[in-house]
């Protein structure tokens, strides 16, 4: 997995490329949490080159969406390949995320 | 057509699992999409075992057998630790909930149980035998 950033005014865009599994989801869970710690309140996280994610990704999703609420900031989540949306939908993610088909989008309505 | 994978209960083999399920799938000429769902639920499978089925330290195994059927695969699961029948466990209630009211975690199971088309689990000579099947399609299941 490899996690990029990039830095905007009001938000940050995070990049998640490759694989979401048990073996390497606290690296997710601890780059997350260093933006919130140094302040940051807004996240898009670009699923584009996101080509799997288990349930233990999934665990690090749903933490951030309560941290990030309860700071009443904004988690958006966009581009996501087909396989990636079937398992938000498993999950029963689909309803609780704001989930945009690109980041246009998620940009707008940050 | 049967290939066999033994594992360590560590975390750190799940890479050979995703390795030995991509090449295996593409080499019987599986769809693509096939790969994704037996990934998901295989290394829920595993990650279970490694986390919850031994109290020791020690090394066990972990085996995975997969049978090549005419429109899919069959997976056997094999583990000496505790007696665990994941068919036991209730489905998440809170799917539908609001994001405050969802639990963290409790997803692996349903993922398993999601993905594959059928699931059978034995206590036998001491070992879980998990079984589980995947189809090409369900248009074609048998």
């Amino acid at each position: 997995m490899e996690i990029a950033d990039i830095k905007k005014e009001k938000y940050t865009i995070v990049e998640i490329a490759g694989r979401l599994d048990t073996t390497n989801y606290q690296e997710l869970e601890t780059n997350l949490q260093e933006k919130l710690d140094a302040g940051a309140r807004n996240l898009i996280l670009d699923c584009t080159n996101l080509e799997y994610v288990s349930s233990s990704g999934l665990r690090v999703f749903l933490m951030f969406l309560k941290k990030i609420k309860g700071l009443n900031g904004k988690f958006f989540v966009c581009s996501m390949q087909d396989e990636i949306k079937e398992i938000f939908k498993i999950s029963g993610f689909t309803s609780i995320f704001d989930i945009y088909e690109n980041r246009d989008q998620a940009e707008a309505a940050m | 057509m049967m290939e066999k994978l033994v594992l360590k209960n560590r975390v750190d083999e799940l890479q050979k699992l995703n390795v030995f399920i991509d090449e295996l799938l593409e080499k019987w000429s599986m769809p693509p999409n096939m790969g994704v769902n037996v990934n998901l639920a295989l290394e829920e499978v595993f990650s279970n075992i490694v986390f919850y089925a031994f109290d020791d330290d020690k090394e066990h195994d972990i085996i995975f057998q997969f049978d090549q059927l005419k429109q899919g695969v069959n997976i056997t699961v094999t583990d000496a630790g505790k007696a665990f029948d994941p068919l036991q466990t209730p489905p998440p209630d809170d799917l539908e909930k609001p994001a405050e009211e969802r639990h963290i975690g409790g997803l692996g199971i349903h993922f398993v149980r999601s993905v594959m088309d059928e699931i059978s689990y034995k206590r036998q000579d001491n070992k879980n035998v998990l079984r589980l099947t995947k189809y090409n399609s369900r248009e074609n299941r048998a």
